[in-house]
């Protein structure tokens, strides 16, 4: 008669995770000596719901790992152990241990043994030099007797009124109460009122409440987080209840019983009663209301994709709808006009509305820098700043997720790379600490994240001369400066002498722009010899909509996403030129960028066939430009994005697709693509 | 959950049992909120009906379980399995 479990598994992981991050940045936060006790609490709370969570899924490593971590906390709670460097140490050692474990059950896959024995090991030598002049104590113990010195009041009144669906959740009532159980003396009284005849009920629906008389050496603190692991699934409050009995004593009573009246009166627990008269009355301000609710709902990505699918399809009814009323006349017309323009209103609000239930701010991403900086600054000898800005920005889940890799591999160029080791800043007249920062903004329809560091920035020569022995560059090729920089994205492009384990292995830059260019952004380099350097990536806010600009070829229309558009112009015959085994090209700023024939490509018949005749657009992706010929400029939109790949299959040199106004279909242009395809062309 | 589905399914078929039913939980080794619950509103409602229900060699699982919940004397099983 047990409720299968494996359900939870995977909302405990994430949450897990998620915890494991905060305690991890609580730690960051934490003063070696003098220790802030809401951090500690909050490190403390972590390690208890993941033992509580993993207690009850039958993880027993893990809960036995965090009871040690727990014993721990608790000394440092109780300041009985000072937050020294050691600890600090194996505290964030703790959290790495936990989080692989965490993915190794969460993958079915074994725990490494050896290093959570280790840890467990270590953990234990900490708590017993401490505990070295009395002899070791249980960890329930010793916490008993620190809060025993604060507000420790011999019985607690708790009312614990748990959510419909908190058995749903994973949490029993049983478990919590069999824990307190063992923590103190308790007499339980169920309020059942509230339940429903049998038939009537939903049996994984709690419909019961509890009041609890804890009796024992036990603060208010240790109750709570007996019931921490049910925060957020019901009411909770706890009260002393005082020798002489305050207003509120007879509650107990009036949460009246249908069934026969329990057998102990609430009021009086025999066995503490007589203790209780000799304590002083306890604190009334202790008297904490509700466990309020987060204000939030955890809601699976899933559907709100499919929210986001309909809105999206509701966008392209509505853009029907539009452009038929326009053909309307008559005394009607000028209503259903304006009903549809309103229509288009609120539609834009729905579709943003939606889009930001998808957002999270960027400090999701920048949360893991601290650690990083820090364990590598720590390796790597050097002093390393990090400066975060624009943590609240925000974009959508998706990019979020992806952009994460991309950024770690940066900040790690720029602690191994960039910043130089603090003598040799010193020497160069700097301060020896050197600062990495991480920033994101909006800007327009997209997000810039920089990554910048006051390093020696990029060695022009040596990536130079690099790319001349690799052979990428010819011996007397002459390059600017952006183009040097563009090489290091080259794939296998390194020019780190020796490999360290962080990187220099040639597979960084080029990994990163690929990433970078899946989620349709572009990333750019900037660098001052002696200074630093600067690394942009601008990314769309999201991947569902995406700011275009509509061409037609004959009858054909496609969009070409503006972010990779420099410019649209005419050509001129005496721009146009045709190199043997190059094709056609036009010269465009001093360069000679290749022509792609829309037309052409697409087996389309076009209105021109004539490159004076049409329009030439500019676009730009893999730091190459291209000139895609079509035959006019139509209008910028913001488009839906339909995927091919998942209705249809993928196709070089297009995206995906979108439906239009008069319901009919446009590709959408990927111009990465449409530059392969031309260079594919260029070598046949 | 599946099984706590079940178990009302079968509480249900009995709930009008015009005989007193007697409930055989010998056998029990692990009982949640769920159940308890269900097996409360079985008993209660019975009892408001005017029949009754009866415990056969409950098992100190199911019983230790009612007491922790607070949930023995409605459901019966005060001073059983202790």
């Amino acid at each position: 008669m047990t409720v299968d479990l494996t359900q939870f598994h995977d909302a405990f992981f994430e949450e897990s995770f998620e915890a494991l991050d905060a305690m991890e940045a609580a730690l960051l936060k934490l003063d070696v000596g003098a220790p802030e006790p809401e951090l500690i609490n909050t490190i403390f709370r972590v390690a208890h719901s993941i033992k509580g969570g993993s207690a009850t899924f039958g993880f027993s490593e893990i809960a036995s790992l965090t009871h040690s971590l727990e014993t721990l906390l608790d000394e440092l709670r109780s300041g009985t152990m000072p937050v020294s460097p050691e600890v600090s140490e194996l505290l964030l050692r703790s959290v790495d241990v936990l989080r692989a474990m965490l993915r190794a059950v969460q993958a079915s896959q074994p725990i490494d043994a050896q290093r959570v024995s280790d840890l467990q090991f270590d953990l234990e030598v900490v708590i017993a030099r401490r505990n070295a002049p009395p002899p070791a104590t249980a960890a329930t113990d010793t916490a008993a007797t620190a809060c025993a010195a604060q507000d420790s009041s011999p019985r607690w009144q708790v009312r614990f009124r748990p959510y419909r669906e908190m058995i749903a959740r994973g949490n029993d009532p049983l478990r919590l109460f069999r824990e307190l159980g063992e923590l103190a003396e308790v007499h339980v009284q169920v309020d059942a009122q509230t339940l429903p005849p049998l038939e009537d009920i939903q049996p994984q629906d709690c419909h019961l409440a509890w009041t609890l008389e804890v009796a024992g050496r036990i603060c208010e603190q240790e109750i709570r987080q007996v019931f921490d692991w049910a925060e957020g699934d019901c009411e909770l409050s706890i009260q002393p209840i005082s020798a002489e009995p305050p207003e509120s004593a007879p509650a107990p009573s009036t949460a009246s019983n249908p069934a026969p009246p329990a057998s102990r009166p609430a009021g009086a627990p025999p066995a503490a009663g007589a203790a209780a008269r000799s304590e002083p009355p306890a604190k009334p301000e202790s008297t904490l209301a509700v466990l309020g609710d987060s204000g939030s709902i955890r809601v699976s990505v899933e559907k709100i994709d499919e929210l986001m699918n309909t809105v999206g399809e509701l966008v392209i009814t509505q853009a029907m709808l539009s452009q038929l009323g326009g053909r309307f006349d008559g005394p009607q017309a000028e209503q259903l006009r304006a009903g549809l323009a309103q229509l288009e209103r609120n539609m834009r609000e729905l579709q943003e509305s939606v889009m930001r239930v998808r957002m999270l701010p960027i400090s999701f991403v920048f949360s893991r820098f601290p650690r990083m900086v820090r364990d590598l600054a720590h390796r790597l000898g050097k002093q390393i700043e990090l400066k975060l800005t624009g943590e609240q920005t925000e974009l959508d889940k998706t990019v979020l997720e992806k952009i994460g890799d991309p950024l770690v591999h940066l900040v790690r160029n720029c602690i191994d790379h960039g910043i130089e080791p603090p003598e040799k800043r010193l020497a160069a007249g700097k301060s020896a600490a050197g600062t990495v920062h991480l920033d994101a903004s909006h800007r327009g329809g997209n997000i810039a994240v920089q990554v910048s560091d006051d390093g020696g920035g990029l060695d022009k020569t040596r990536i130079l001369a690099k790319a001349r022995d690799r052979g990428l560059v010819g011996p007397n090729d002459a390059l600017s400066d952006p183009q040097i920089y563009e090489l290091i994205f080259l794939p296998g492009f390194s020019t780190v002498e020796k490999t360290t384990d962080l990187s220099g292995r040639g597979v960084g830059m080029d990994v990163v722009r690929r990433n970078v260019k899946e989620l349709g952004g572009k990333i750019e380099v900037e660098s001052e010899a002696g200074r630093g350097a600067r690394f942009t990536i601008t990314l769309p806010l999201t991947l569902a909509i995406v700011d275009g600009q509509s061409v037609a070829v004959g009858t054909e229309t496609y969009i070409v996403p503006l972010i990779s558009i420099v410019e649209s112009l005419q050509l001129k015959h005496t721009q146009v030129s045709r190199l043997s085994g190059q094709g056609e090209v036009f010269s465009f700023r001093g360069d000679y960028l290749p022509i792609i024939r829309m037309h052409a490509l697409f087996g389309v018949e076009p209105r021109t066939r004539v490159l004076h005749e049409g329009l030439v657009v500019v676009a730009e992706g893999d730091g190459r430009r291209i000139g895609l010929f079509v035959d006019d400029l139509l209008g910028q939109q913001q488009v839906v994005i339909k995927s091919l790949q998942a209705n249809y299959g993928h196709i070089d040199g297009v995206s995906g697709a979108t439906i239009l106004g008069d319901g009919s279909v446009a590709l959408i242009l990927d111009v990465p693509g449409l530059i392969r395809i031309a260079s594919m062309r260029a070598a046949a | 959950m599946a099984q706590a589905d079940g178990l009302k399914a079968a509480l249900c078929a009995l709930a009008a049992h015009p005989e007193p039913v007697m409930l055989d939980a010998a056998a029990v080794q692990r009982v949640d909120t769920a159940a308890l619950q269900l097996l409360a509103a079985f008993i209660r409602d019975r009892r408001l009906a005017g029949r009754a229900v009866r415990w056969q060699a409950p098992s100190a699982a199911l019983a230790g379980a009612a007491r922790l919940l607070g949930m023995g004397p409605m459901l019966q099983l005060d001073g059983a399995g202790r």
